[in-house]
């Protein structure tokens, strides 16, 4: 009967498919048999997400571009990362790629477990990048190949903000002045996370954005942190107005960035600073409720500034395979996976990424804006150092030393300045 | 006819009378004790007799990273017995620890003796309340913050609703040990309630007729009939909870980081952003020992507590 | 010979091995109480969980919202779907009940014997091995997990279920000895020594006579050791690192990234590893948690 198939029919057919498939697979070109290379990441290729899905696609794309590399995917959650490739270089058998985020980078140079990329990468055009190509060098020599960029933007509520007469604010004071005006609960108006679970990073992002807009630096050219300088104190007071004010809820003192970025998708929060990484988690459940803006400025000539975060890609020192490695790096942060890595709600890398048709179109409107406000808040990126998780610890425990114990936030930043710089031996 | 221990000695049974087991002095006697306790002395030197003395060998090292450095002696725990947040840290473990304890074991045995009785229903109501320790720390901690949430969760609608305005249970340093220690209690209190109810199992049903019979009222009952049989199970249970609250990180790290104010860093805590976040592994290890010693501590102390004359539970 | 209790005293049997309620002084008062206090402990200990599968067949809009609803206006198993299918938490499953189940034999298989010994048996040694082996267990697990992930490459094990197991076993061998002594000792050692005097070898009376008393120990033991290899992350994610070999705490994990926690998939992933081992005990534990007299008078 037309359009039925019988059982026998349907395995037969069936088999004929998977021979017929096994038959047209490419042959590896040549006679070299091909080499295989780890990659350490923490997104899972195919697990439904769309970064997954994203870099399964890439994945295939380098198979067919470069069949005479093999890559072998393997995946632990993202905080496991440092440890993990700082182990098994202690063990003799790290992975020859690994993500890595920016921050963690100048511990694992210390530590000598990736290799300097400069003979590899010699010919690159080393203008092709959004933000300078000194994001990931370190005392002279490059390290690492930025995989995405994360500004630094502020997230926001539609209505919320329309409802309560709230323009989207340009300035740290009309932040402040718009987050007292929603109230500190249901909803809250200005989301902070002074907690130090998750690494303290959501506080160490928004001090960072502030210092910045002020024209102030985090680090010494010694090494040495200039968190207690005026713009520090500026935007600790700041912080400290929030709280007293009322601009946030008190709760906030143990919130994270996984804390805020919820309460903004559950519509419990009204605005926030965070990294662009955020942005496509939190429109899933907002959708078209949910806007963000670049970060505020001091003032209104002075736009403000982020320094903008960013997953990397580096190539283990005891690697066997660094030619291979590199060509692999080369493939995932150009234009011929940069289509599907947007498509994943990340920022691509490289200027000449962008000439692609895709990103004129709508789905990829977010991403285009993304890359916009890089170009021009996009600060500069200072060289993040090997102690940076003891300062943000720091800069946690003083916002909550200040917040909880009525301190000026002087007396707190100089202290923790102090601790950080002892620490490294400035 | 061999007597009733339990006529001769009365029910504290725990007791190794050297007269009826005879000690023999055989090859065949020590021998059978050697080849018993083998096994497990092989496998746990095999996996952790070396890890343990390179533990202790690093705490006693400058380290850069996971590299040694330098050989420095006592310095590392000198450097630690100086610094006020080990202090600090110390005293957070044993409030930690303390305030778990005295409730989830009381706790638990409660638990037991009730579900002990033959009623209906008991079997499906262990379940139930056994389903918190399956639960790993990390799920509790992202379940609880969740939940206890002012702004997003359940715990803080409920209170509002019954018109008290809301509680910011880990925002306040004291508030936060208290709900640490609360979350901590609501996993791990099946643990001595298993082993309890276990240990119940044990008590010979015609010693709860034989005094019923005597007119002894209920707490005559458990005081001397049932805890001394419970004497043993009380000892280890006490001082392994001790241990897994001693030695507990995920949970309190993933609520509060050892915060607000480094209210809720314990020793644990402490030595595990040494070794994982600061890679300061030599500090880790050094803290590792420390743990060990205030384990040891406690250890020793229960023994003493818990022992009694003429008893051999330990 | 008279059927033989734990207290070497003869058992009136009883009549259907069910007390009849009002002996023992369980009146009515005291059963409303028993299962008042019973109640608002499951109720404590549920209500979490109940929240965790309440989120976990939202619809995704509906997970964070304020107020927060209990019972979802909609329900889906969409993310029950996506956690089996994509998530790879059938073979993460496989692998923990494997390495559980591998690693309770083993650890039972060394602690038993051990406990058994210190228990019935004096020695010179006696008192110095316990404390010994407790200690080992008093060394937390972060200050060894380094050296064992070293010895663990060089020795090639990594990925393997075999360190897995090795190292399981003697973390809670310890433990288990501990807590096993403790049923051990309320047991007469006059007992093996009757049955010795029958002609049977010390191992014979351990394994006929002793032990079979012993299994409410044997099974809150197992317990223990499964949940603790359930719940372990740790040492996992140290020692595998290909997906196939991947234990279940170390999927969950992995729903948690730098773009946020996606609850669903977590609360349903929660439940589906949770559910099981609940389950598994429900239907186990008459096993284990029958009367000691019962138990004896079959053997």
């Amino acid at each position: 009967m037309a359009g039925k198939m019988t059982r026998r029919q349907f395995i037969g057919r069936g088999a004929g498919a998977v021979v017929l498939g096994a038959a047209m697979r490419p042959r590896a070109t040549g006679g070299a048999t091909p080499v295989t290379i780890t990659h350490l990441d923490f997104v899972t290729p195919n697990d439904g997400s769309p970064r997954g899905n994203a870099l399964a696609n890439n994945l295939k794309a380098f198979a067919e571009a470069h069949p005479d590399i093999k890559v072998e995917v393997q995946t632990i959650p993202s905080t496991e990362i440092p440890q993990q490739l700082l182990k098994s270089t202690a063990a003799g058998k790290p992975p020859d790629v690994t993500k890595v985020h920016l921050p963690d980078l100048s511990a694992q140079v210390d530590a000598g477990t990736v290799e300097a990329l400069d003979p590899f990468v010699s010919g690159w055009d080393k203008n092709d990048w959004l933000i300078g190509w000194d994001s990931t060098t370190i005392g002279g020599k490059k390290w690492a190949i930025p995989w995405d960029y994360r500004p630094t933007v502020l997230l926001y509520r539609k209505k919320i903000l329309s409802d309560r007469g709230v323009a989207v604010p340009t300035t740290w004071a009309e932040v402040l002045a718009g987050a007292v005006k929603i109230g500190s609960d249901n909803p809250i108006g200005f989301g902070i996370g002074l907690s130090q679970s998750q690494n303290a990073d959501s506080l160490a992002e928004l001090f960072s954005c502030g210092m910045i807009s002020a024209g102030g630096v985090m680090f010494n050219p010694n090494g040495s942190t200039a968190i207690n300088s005026e713009a520090g104190v500026m935007t600790f007071q700041w912080i400290a107005e929030l709280f007293s004010k009322g601009g946030t809820s008190k709760a906030a003192v143990n919130h994270t960035y996984f804390t805020i970025a919820d309460g903004l998708a559950a519509n419990t929060i009204a605005m926030t600073l965070l990294g662009s990484q955020r942005v496509a988690a939190v429109a899933a459940t907002a959708k078209d409720d949910a806007g963000f803006a670049p970060p505020p400025g001091w003032s209104a000539s002075k736009p403000g500034q982020s320094n903008p975060l960013s997953q990397t890609l580096v190539v283990s020192k005891r690697s066997k395979h660094k030619e291979e490695a590199i060509r692999f790096i080369e493939f995932m942060t150009g234009p011929r996976a940069a289509v599907e890595l947007a498509r994943g709600g990340e920022v691509p890398p490289r200027k000449s990424s962008y000439n692609d048709p895709f990103f004129a179109t709508p789905p990829a409107a977010n991403v285009s804006r993304l890359k916009e406000i890089l170009l021009q808040r996009g600060g500069h990126v200072s060289a993040y150092p090997p102690k940076y998780w003891d300062l943000k610890q720091a800069i946690a425990g003083a916002a909550q030393s200040m917040v909880l114990q009525k301190r000026t936030p002087k007396e707190v930043l100089d202290e923790a300045a102090k601790k950080y710089n002892v620490l490294i031996g400035a | 006819m061999l007597e009733s221990p339990v006529a001769r000695h009365g029910p504290g049974v725990a007791r190794i009378n050297v007269r009826t087991v005879a000690h023999e002095w055989t090859f065949e006697r020590h021998g059978f004790i050697v080849v018993f306790a083998l096994p497990a002395t092989l496998l746990v030197a095999a996996v952790y007799l070396y890890p343990i003395l390179y533990a202790f060998w690093v705490s006693l090292h400058q380290t850069q990273f996971l590299q040694l450095r330098q050989f420095a002696g006592s310095a590392n725990y000198l450097r630690l017995v100086q610094d006020p947040t080990v202090w600090r840290a110390t005293v957070n473990s044993v409030i930690y620890m303390m305030g778990s304890v005295i409730v989830t074991v009381p706790l638990g045995l409660g638990l037991a003796l009730m579900l002990n009785r033959p009623l209906p229903l008991m079997g499906a109501i262990r379940g139930i309340l056994i389903v918190p320790w399956v639960i790993s720390q990390a799920v509790a901690a992202l379940l609880w913050t969740w939940l206890l949430e002012p702004s997003m969760g359940p715990v803080n609608r409920l209170v509002e609703v019954m018109g008290h305005p809301k509680v910011f249970f880990l925002a306040d340093p004291v508030l936060a040990m208290f709900t640490v220690i609360v979350v901590n209690i609501w996993l791990s209190y099946p643990f001595p309630m298993i082993l309890f109810l276990a240990a119940l199992k044990g008590v010979p049903p015609e010693l709860y007729e034989a005094v019923q019979l005597d007119g002894a009222g209920r707490w005559a009952t458990f005081r001397h009939i049932v805890f001394p049989f419970l004497r043993p199970t009380m000892l280890s249970t006490v001082i392994l909870v001790s241990l897994l609250y001693l030695n507990m990180v995920a949970l309190i790290y993933i609520m509060t980081g050892g915060g607000p104010l480094s209210a809720t860093e314990t020793l644990a805590v402490q030595a595990f952003k040494r070794s994982f976040m600061e890679f300061r592994i030599g500090l880790g290890a050094t803290l590792g020992t420390l743990i060990l010693v205030l384990n040891a501590v406690f250890g020793v102390g229960y023994i003493r507590l818990l022992r009694q004359q003429d008893e051999t539970i330990y | 010979m008279p059927p033989v209790g734990a207290g070497n005293v003869p058992v009136p049997r009883t009549t259907s091995g069910r007390r009849r309620k009002g002996r023992a002084g369980l009146g009515i008062v005291e059963i409303v109480v028993t299962y008042a206090v019973l109640g608002v402990f499951c109720l404590f200990a549920l209500i979490p969980l109940l929240w965790t599968l309440s989120t976990s067949v939202k619809i995704t809009g509906d997970v964070l919202r304020w107020p927060p609803t209990f019972v979802p206006s909609t329900l889906t198993f969409e993310h029950y779907v996506t956690v089996f299918t994509v998530k790879g938490l059938p073979r993460a499953f496989l692998n923990s009940v494997l390495v559980a189940a591998l690693t309770i034999a083993l650890t039972l298989f060394a602690a038993c014997p051990m406990a058994y010994v210190t228990a019935h048996f004096e020695f010179r040694l006696r008192r110095a091995l316990l404390f010994l082996i407790l200690a080992t267990a008093m060394v937390p697990s972060i200050s060894v997990l380094l050296p064992l992930y070293l010895i663990a490459q060089r020795l090639g094990l990594i990925d393997t279920y075999a360190i897995l197991v090795l190292i399981y076993a003697a973390a809670m061998a310890p433990q288990v000895v501990w807590v096993l002594r403790g049923f051990f000792l309320a047991i007469s050692p006059d007992l093996a020594q009757a049955a010795r005097i029958d002609g049977c070898s010390r191992f014979t009376a351990f394994w006929y006579v002793i032990l079979p008393l012993a299994r409410p120990g044997l099974g809150a033991a197992s317990m223990l050791v499964f949940v603790f290899v359930w719940n372990d992350f740790l040492i996992t994610v140290s020692m595998t690192s290909s997906e196939s070999m991947r234990m279940i705490q170390v999927g969950l994990a992995k729903l948690i990234s730098d773009v946020g926690i996606s609850w669903s998939h977590y609360t349903a992933y929660t439940v589906a590893i949770t559910l099981p081992p609940v389950v598994a005990f429900l239907a186990l534990q008459r096993r284990f948690l029958q009367s000691l007299v019962s138990g004896a008078l079959k053997g």
